[in-house]
């Protein structure tokens, strides 16, 4: 179970990694509010066809 | 964890490793260093402090802009290429000895490759150092340098690569003796980054050995700048991955363990990598979005190939927190975010990792933009990108290496880190400045502000610019403050008298995986169909504009040299 030698936590099995999930969340969040944030200085900037 | 020390290390590397490891850290500390003494002079520059006058004796020759840009190349030349370059070849070395607990197959083929990576720094300094190759390190043609700047880094380049035959013989024949057992995942981490350097890099070498260098010696009158770019960015944004697998290497395999946990998934690990060196490399085109040569459907595909990649991105922003996660909870943290806390953030590795993995979530932000057909005429060629381009190699990557530098060479050196203190203060001294500098270039980016320019002479520089120049100048300074205090610490635990205590020893952190790395699945172990996928994906990728551009070539540019 290890990348080298013996490993033994009786605790890997429970572990679920909930603040990783809310932490990329809040990432992905982060990274769509500055994309549009960008998105509209596009916008105002003034659309070319 | 950095301080603890070890009576029993898992697998001792001879001294001619670790003295050979040694050499690598040297040229690459003494390569930042110098061309990090520009950092700062460029971005007082920007705030109309122009401090290049007052060190003119550096210079053979030195004259006005010039120097503006004599500096800037410097200090990308050294920084991002040479810098990254020797440690990464460095670390490489000792993980592959390590991981795999055997010495290298053939040390004198790698020798021979760092000797050979020495011999081109030199060669490309003389031109550097006399202001005869100040072309940027992208080294756009029709900017024409002085010859011997080109075959410095050809010669640097083939280094790396015979190094990397080292490492790939090295693991060829531990594979032989150990067919049944699934590669460490740290050396597959590794030797998947050289093995993709050696792919990328194919590009760069077609342009200086086919089109720069007959042109440069003048056998050919001109040159087709389009063709360049194409080339080199084939090799140009996959040379950011070179720099940020390595450090994602740590991240995984090594920051859990220092951290007093484990990583979080080796299966996830594996994938993440092949797919690093699956998608890395046909995505050149994003840097190109304004190049009028090349069509917009290319342009588009390239763009979503360049999302592409962001999903091994986001499998490794998983892993390697649910990898701190771990071991923070164990160290007692509590909380949805309250765990963070409970980091090890004394111990001068860690911080410098985790504040590098902090601000790279900030590069990762600004590289979707980037890659983003539409927003990126906002910021395209903007103070936006080196901006950006500071949160990866400069943050993500440096302070990363500067991390890995305060374990590495008290364990190359068996000398005790010096003012491990310090060493936490330099990595949030560095933070700190990046922050400040980085917001900074984003935000002036924004609001039009060209990259590549001596902002400080520009008379157009509208007054709402002021500000966040001044910032510029400032986190600039500051961030130097940082990297001297890392140079410090370093240079003086390696050239100490004092010793470790008879006995003790810092071993190398390789964390152990809350999986069984003999149940990954058989095919993240195997070259043939990553490497076949690989090849196929860049035929498909870059071939017809390849074909297009090299049909149509016009050697017509003359070059243009200052």
């Amino acid at each position: 179970m290890t990348t080298e030698g013996d490993n033994g936590n009786e605790t890997e099995g429970e572990f679920k990694p909930t603040g990783t999930v809310a932490f990329v969340a809040a990432f992905v969040v982060v990274l769509m509010l500055m994309w549009f944030s960008i998105y509209i200085i596009l916008l105002s900037r003034g659309a070319t066809i | 964890m950095l301080t603890d020390t070890t009576t029993t290390p898992v697998y001792e590397l001879t001294k001619s490793d670790k003295k050979f490891v040694g050499w690598h850290i040297l040229f690459a500390v003494a390569a930042l260093t110098v061309g990090a003494l520009f950092g700062p002079l460029q971005a007082l520059q920007a705030a109309g402090i122009d401090l290049y006058p007052k060190i003119d004796f550096l210079f053979i020759e030195i004259n006005g802009v010039n120097s503006y840009y004599q500096g800037l190349t410097l200090h990308g030349v050294l920084n991002a290429l040479i810098w990254t370059t020797f440690f990464i070849t460095g670390f490489t070395t000792l993980v592959v000895i390590r991981g795999l607990k055997r010495g290298l197959a053939i040390p004198i083929l790698n020798r021979i490759g760092f000797w050979m990576m020495v011999a081109g720094l030199v060669t490309a300094a003389i031109p550097l150092l006399g202001n005869k190759a100040s072309v940027l390190y992208t080294f756009y043609p029709p900017m024409q340098a002085d010859t011997l700047f080109y075959i410095g880094l050809v010669l640097v380049v083939v280094g790396s690569w015979i190094e990397g035959y080292g490492f790939y013989i090295t693991l060829w024949r531990w594979r032989k003796d150990n067919p049944d057992t699934r590669t460490p995942f740290i050396v597959l981490a590794v030797v998947i980054n050289m093995v993709m350097w050696q792919i990328a890099t194919l590009g760069v070498a077609a342009e200086i050995l086919g089109l720069i260098l007959p042109w440069a010696l003048g056998w050919v009158d001109g040159i087709d700048p389009q063709l360049s770019r194409t080339f080199f960015w084939f090799t140009g944004h996959p040379l950011v991955y070179f720099w940020l697998l390595p450090a994602y290497a740590s991240w995984y395999a090594m920051l859990p363990k220092q951290a007093g946990g484990k990583l979080f998934s080796d299966t996830l690990a594996r994938l993440a990598f092949w797919l690093f060196l699956l998608l890395s490399i046909p995505l050149g085109f994003h840097h190109q979005f304004v190049d009028p040569g090349v069509p917009a459907g290319w342009k588009f595909i390239h763009s979503l190939l360049t999302f592409g990649v962001g999903f091994p991105s986001l499998l490794t922003l998983f892993t390697v927190v649910a990898s701190l996660e771990y071991a923070a909870r164990k160290r007692g943290g509590k909380g949805l975010f309250g765990w963070i806390r409970a980091l090890p953030w004394g111990d001068g590795s860690v911080t410098a990792q985790l504040l590098a993995g902090i601000l790279f979530i900030f590069g990762g932000i600004g590289g979707v933009a980037n890659a983003s057909y539409n927003v990126n005429l906002v910021l395209h060629n903007t103070a936006w990108v080196p901006g950006h381009f500071h949160l990866t190699v400069a943050s993500a990557v440096t302070l990363s290496f500067f991390g890995i530098s305060y374990w590495m060479v008290p364990h190359i050196t068996g000398k005790p880190l010096w003012k491990p203190k310090w060493a936490v203060a330099s990595s949030w001294i560095y933070f700190s400045g990046m922050l400040i500098f980085s917001n900074a270039m984003h935000t002036v980016g924004l609001l039009g502000a060209p990259r590549r320019t001596p902002l400080g002479l520009a008379p157009y520089v509208p007054a709402e610019w002021n500000g966040h120049l001044f910032r510029v100048a400032v986190g600039g300074s500051i961030m130097w403050i940082g990297l001297m205090l890392f140079v410090t610490i370093v240079a003086v635990t390696a050239f100490q008298r004092k010793r470790l205590p008879e006995g003790e020893y810092i071993d190398v952190p390789v964390a152990e995986s809350l999986d069984d790395p003999q149940q990954a699945p058989v095919w993240l172990d195997r070259w043939k169909p990553w490497l076949i996928a690989t090849v196929v994906l860049i035929i498909l990728a870059y071939g017809p504009q390849l074909i297009d551009q090299i049909l149509g070539i016009e050697l017509t540019s003359p070059g243009f040299t200052n």
